[in-house]
Order: C-alpha cells, then sequence, then structure tokens
C-alpha cells in the first residue's frame, strides 16, 4: 500500500487558482477525507492524484516517487466516481474483471478474483447480472469491487455515496470502512457531507477555497475546530459575537456577549488574531436547556460555580421534532441559540427555560465578520 | 409487426421503453401514423400491376396479368426481372456504393464527431458551419463542381468517384449524428477505463466503441439511405456508365411516359432499401438500449435528426 504526498501543488483551469498551493501527506493503509463544500478544488485534488488532471505546479508522490510523469493507467489506482460508471454492456463479472484483463491476468485466474471482491461488497451471484438490472447501492458496491478487485496501492473515492439514499448510504459507509480495514488499502475519500468524512477517515482535512483550513483526526476537527467557518461547516453550531473583557483569572476566561457576560474555561481557543473581539462557538448539543423551576443543574459532575454563571433565562421560539432528538431556538436576550436535546419529551413553544453553556464546551475564534451572528 | 416499430423509429427516436404499446389508444394512433406514411405506396403498388390504368378509374380497367399474351415484349415486372432491364447491375451498384459511402463516412465523422463533442478549438463553429454546407448549397452546385475537379483527378465514370460524390451528402448528417452520440456518452467511462489500467486503444475498443455502436450503425445507415436515394451526382460524375436504381429511374420518368407498371414497379423497388433499413435500425438501437437503458449514456440521435 503507498503512502501519498501532495506538495504544493496548485491548479487552475482558465482563471484563478482551483487547488492554491496544497500539501497534504497520507500515510500508508489510512484513511484520509477530503472536505469541503462545492467549488472549494477537492474533486480537483483528486483528480490530480488520480492523473485525470495535470497539476501546474508542485509534486505528488506515491511511497515517496513522484508520479507526475505516470498516466491514469499505470499508476496502480482504484477509483470510484460519483455516478457508479458501470460499462453498461458488460455484465457485472466482465465489469469487475476490466481492471484484471488490463494487466493481463488469465480468465480462470481472474474469476475467482471476481468472486473473491463481490463477495466483499456482499454481491456474490450476481456475476451475470447487467448494470440495469441492479438497485442504485448495487451498482456502486459494484463500481467499489472493480476499483479494488486489482489490489491497487492507492483507492481514490470522489463522492461515492452522494447519488444514494440516506439509508443506503449509511450501510455503504459501513462497507467501505469494512473492505478498507480488510485491503489496509491507503484510501482519500473526497465528499462534501460532513458525516460521511467523519464516520470513513482516520485525517481528515477541510478545505475552503482551494486550500487546507484544517487538518487532523475527525473528532479533533469537530470539538477544536480553527475559524467559525471550520466550526459551522463540520456541525450544527451558536456562533456568537463576543469580546474578551477579562484575562486575570488563571482558570477562568470571561467574555462578553450580546446577551451578558460568560466564562470560558481557557485552552479551549483558537489560534486568535490577538484582538478581544473573538466569536464564541458552542455546539447545539452542548447547550443544556434547565427547566425553570430548579434552582440550578442537576446533572453530576458540574460544579456549582460554573453552573451558576453561564445561566441565561430564554423563551423557546421554535421547536422542530425529529428522529429521536428535537432542536429549540430560544430567544436568549435577543440572540437566538440553538439547542439539541436527544429525547421525547417536547417543550412546548413559548414557554420559559434556562439555558446553559458549559464553560468547558465554548470554543473561542478569531472574529469573522461574514459569520458573526450567522 | 412491422407497423409498430417503423414508426417508433420515426417517432421518438430514443428509448423505446416510454412507449406503452398495450394501451389500446396509442395502438390505434399507431396504425394511423403508420396509414398515412403508407398511404403514396397503395396507388405505387397497384400501378406496378397495372397495364391499363386511366382517370378517373379507381381501380385499373386493365391488369397486367391479363395483358401480358397482348403484349410482344415483357412488361412492368417481367420486364423488371428480366436481363434487358440491367436492373441486376443497377441494384448490385447502388449497394455497392451504399456500403462503401456508408463505412466511409462512418470512419471519417467518427473521430471527428468526438472531436467536435469533446473539445473547444479555435474555429470550431465554422467547421460546424461548414460542415453543414453540402446540406445548405444546391446539389446542382456541388455536382458541376465535383464534375469539374474530378475530370482533372480522372475520377469521372469511376466507382470511386461516385462514391467520394457521395460522401459530400452523407458526412454531414452522419457528422450530426455521431457528434450527438459522443455529446451523450459520458466521458467518466473512458475515465474508469483509464484508472483501470486502459490504454488509450484499449479504452477506445473495449469501452467507447462498444457504447457508441447504436450510433454507428444509425449513421452508417443513413448514409447508405441517402447514397441510394441520389441522382444528380452519380448521374454526373458518372457520366452515365454507372447504372444505379436512381438513375435507372430518372431515365424511365425521363422518357415522358405516363406512370407505366414497370416505372411504378422500378420505384417499388427503389423505396425498399429504406424501408428495410428503418426497420433494421429499430432492431439495432432498440436491443442495444434495452441491455444499456439505466442511466444509459448512449441515446442515439434516430430517426427525427434526419
Amino acid at each position: 500500500m503507498s503512502s501519498i504526498e501532495i506538495d504544493r501543488v496548485s491548479k487552475a483551469y482558465d482563471g484563478p487558482l482551483v487547488v492554491d498551493s496544497l500539501s497534504l501527506s497520507v500515510p500508508s493503509g489510512t484513511v484520509f477525507g477530503l472536505l469541503g463544500p462545492s467549488g472549494c478544488g477537492k474533486t480537483t485534488t483528486l483528480r490530480m492524484i488520480a492523473g485525470l488532471l495535470r497539476p501546474d505546479s508542485g509534486d505528488i508522490r506515491f511511497d515517496g516517487v513522484s508520479v507526475l510523469a505516470v498516466p491514469p493507467e499505470r499508476r496502480a489506482i482504484g477509483m470510484v466516481f460519483q455516478q457508479h460508471l458501470l460499462f453498461p454492456h458488460m455484465n457485472v463479472e466482465q465489469n469487475v474483471s476490466f481492471g484484471l484483463r488490463m494487466q493481463g491476468v488469465r480468465p480462470a485466474a481472474s474469476r475467482s478474483r471476481v468472486d473473491e471482491a463481490l463477495d466483499l461488497v456482499r454481491l456474490g451471484g450476481m456475476q451475470r447480472r447487467y448494470p440495469a438490472q441492479l438497485s442504485g447501492g448495487q451498482q456502486q458496491r459494484v463500481a467499489l469491487a472493480r476499483a479494488v478487485v486489482t489490489n491497487p496501492g492507492v483507492l481514490l473515492l470522489d463522492e461515492p455515496l452522494s447519488n444514494l439514499d440516506t439509508r443506503l448510504r449509511e450501510q455503504m459507509r459501513a462497507l467501505i470502512r469494512s473492505v478498507q480495514r480488510r485491503l489496509g488499502i491507503t484510501t482519500i475519500v473526497v465528499t462534501h457531507d460532513q458525516g460521511e468524512a467523519m464516520e470513513l477517515s482516520d485525517q481528515m482535512a477541510v478545505m475552503f477555497d482551494g486550500s487546507i483550513a484544517q487538518v487532523g483526526r475527525p473528532v479533533e476537527l469537530y470539538a477544536r475546530p480553527d475559524s467559525a467557518r471550520i466550526a459551522r461547516f463540520l456541525g450544527a453550531t451558536n456562533l456568537i459575537p463576543a469580546r474578551v473583557v477579562d484575562t486575570t483569572a488563571a482558570d477562568l476566561l470571561r467574555i462578553d456577549t450580546p446577551f451578558g457576560s460568560l466564562d470560558v474555561c481557557p485552552g479551549n481557543s483558537a489560534p486568535t488574531t490577538g484582538t478581544p473581539r473573538v466569536v464564541a462557538s458552542i455546539r447545539c448539543e452542548h447547550v443544556a436547556i434547565v427547566d425553570r423551576h430548579m434552582d440550578g443543574p442537576t446533572d453530576s459532575g458540574v460544579s456549582v460555580r460554573d453552573g451558576a454563571r453561564n445561566i441565561f433565562a430564554g423563551v423557546i421560539d421554535d421547536v422542530v421534532v425529529g428522529a429521536g432528538r428535537i432542536t429549540y431556538t430560544i430567544d436568549v436576550r435577543g440572540t437566538r441559540i440553538t439547542a439539541v436535546e436527544v429525547s421525547d419529551a417536547e417543550r412546548t413553544r413559548g414557554s420559559t427555560v434556562q439555558v446553559r453553556l458549559p464553560c468547558d464546551r465554548v470554543r473561542l475564534l478569531p472574529f469573522d465578520p461574514g459569520l458573526a451572528g450567522a | 409487426m412491422g407497423a409498430r416499430e417503423a414508426t417508433i423509429v420515426i417517432g421518438t427516436g430514443s428509448r423505446g421503453r416510454g412507449f406503452d404499446s398495450t394501451s389500446r389508444g396509442v395502438r390505434v394512433a399507431l396504425w394511423i401514423v403508420f396509414a398515412v406514411f403508407s398511404f403514396p405506396f397503395v396507388p405505387l403498388v397497384v400501378a406496378s400491376f397495372a397495364f391499363r390504368w386511366h382517370w378517373p378509374s379507381v381501380v385499373p380497367t386493365e391488369w397486367l396479368w391479363t395483358a401480358r399474351d397482348a403484349s410482344t415484349v415483357p412488361v412492368g415486372w417481367a420486364y423488371l426481372f428480366s436481363r434487358v432491364s440491367q436492373l441486376g447491375p443497377a441494384f448490385a451498384n447502388t449497394a455497392f456504393i451504399g456500403v462503401a459511402v456508408a463505412f466511409l463516412a462512418v470512419a471519417l465523422a467518427l473521430p471527428a464527431a468526438r472531436v467536435i463533442a469533446r473539445y473547444e478549438f479555435r474555429g470550431k463553429s465554422f467547421f460546424e458551419f461548414a460542415s453543414l454546407m453540402p446540406v445548405i448549397v444546391p446539389q446542382i452546385s456541388i455536382g458541376i463542381g465535383t464534375l469539374l475537379l474530378f475530370l482533372r483527378l480522372g475520377l469521372v465514370r469511376t466507382h470511386v468517384g461516385v462514391i467520394l460524390a457521395h460522401l459530400v451528402p452523407t458526412l454531414p448528417y452522419a457528422l450530426r449524428i455521431m457528434t450527438a452520440v459522443f455529446q451523450n456518452l459520458d466521458h467518466g467511462y473512458e475515465e474508469v477505463a483509464q484508472t483501470l489500467g486502459a490504454g488509450r486503444v484499449q479504452r477506445f475498443v473495449r469501452v467507447v466503441l462498444p457504447l457508441v455502436l447504436p450510433g454507428v450503425a444509425t449513421a452508417g445507415l443513413f448514409a447508405f439511405l441517402i447514397s441510394s436515394n441520389v441522382f444528380l451526382l452519380t448521374f454526373l460524375v458518372s457520366g452515365g456508365r454507372i447504372p444505379t436504381l436512381p438513375t435507372m429511374l430518372f431515365s424511365h420518368i425521363e422518357s415522358g411516359a405516363p406512370l407505366d407498371a414497370t416505372t411504378a414497379g422500378l420505384v417499388v423497388i427503389v423505396s425498399l432499401p429504406g424501408i428495410a433499413f428503418l426497420l433494421l435500425t429499430d432492431r439495432l438501437t432498440g436491443q442495444r438500449l434495452s441491455l444499456a437503458s439505466l442511466g444509459s449514456p448512449v441515446q442515439p440521435a434516430v430517426g427525427g435528426r434526419a
């Protein structure tokens, strides 16, 4: 299995840079997620790794060896595209064995490897079917089998699940993970779906406007984003414009928000610009709703002081009941705070509640004029 | 039966699936369409068996078989199938030229269409316009120009000359059809083949060609049909030395006689390849389509277009 290094790669179609001096390295045998909104250059990056596009500058290395001069057909890669792109004139067996045939593997040997690959994606016995006779999920699984049957050093997945419905997508994620683990193949998956990237990747990068904004393990990125934009892209969060007022206390940081002052545990700040203006981010599921009649937080493990300080009264403005979780929009002195509760006990709209923002869950991010208050 | 197939080819030109031919209303409608299309052929077929048929009689006053003994020379079908008529050589010439033109037109249109569909290049719009010129410019101008050129090149009165001349009116259609086919062919198939280790030749032979085959067949058949109907170019370039079905037909009409049984029969024969090949096109594309159907890249621009 190959390690992949991308070294200051840039690419422009006619006009501005689509990928701007991008560098990243993927250790052998791991899954790397490339996450970003559409048009951020992630697919362009993947296509350059595949060799389908040529970088304008920079280098791409597999196992330390530059592959820029190697055409895609000799890069030993497997690729799954957004559309399954199964050859409609070939049956499943012919599709999956295509890569083997290109390598000159004899039909007898090829057959057993095709069977193996199809078992891997749980499609044993479908050899004689034609792509048109398969469901969308099956088609994509055949495409996966076709990509891995040749034992490529690198597996590239370009939004492989975006054409499937939700339920199928979850199954497919699990399948991709199990196939990857079984084969130990170095994998890069490109997606705009943060859940997909987080579930699939060992390491992932968030990409905006042709460059990588942040790299790290998915949990790390989710909990400790570097900017408001990353925080919001990775999941529902409250972004509150704030001003740092007191940095004297060693164990607590105090910030001013539109609805009152808030205590923040130190050490949970992104490398900021040093100005007092910041954006405070707190994930919706970390906002605790406390009923009014209670005197204070009852959940264990929270110090009384902490609880007492970061509690604010608010009125429930909107209730959206989802599957097993309820999303509330709460008006806290003019600021709308979104809270998600894993519960099926619905609170009524218009009722007054207390909202607690746990101090260790509030992350301070650099001030972002485009996002503050959004 | 033939009715359904023929009308589908003319009408839809895409996946025959959408047609619910089992519905009664649709079937009736299809038969009406078929009747309209075949209406002109009915008097033609009748005339080819008529010895005497004057206005205002609805049916011939005298049939061929009753008049056979009265005539000293063979007439109508008997004449056509006799050695004297030259129908055999004309048929052979038409078929040979048509097949050659079809193959050449497709061979030339295929790479050109691929480039037009895939790439942007300087002068592309001019090229596309120029490729339509033969359809816009009157055939007599093309014919005279070709004749003058071929006289110098020594191609007049040769089969090669006639074939080359026939490429002029056929190429625009072949090019149009093939361009549409390539525009509908997802480039991703080639890319996926490439990541699977297929080189340029393998990609073309194993992936592209099978996928565009219905389009290729359609383009070829149209080239053949057009070629087998060309009179003027054949007449000019062959100098009357290479008889084809159309030139033979025109020489009969030329003689100034009203529609006699022989001419009517000839017209019927001339129409046959067209009908046969329309049915064949449907067969060919229909089969491919049912196989490729879901998310099919291949939507041959059959029918409608030409």
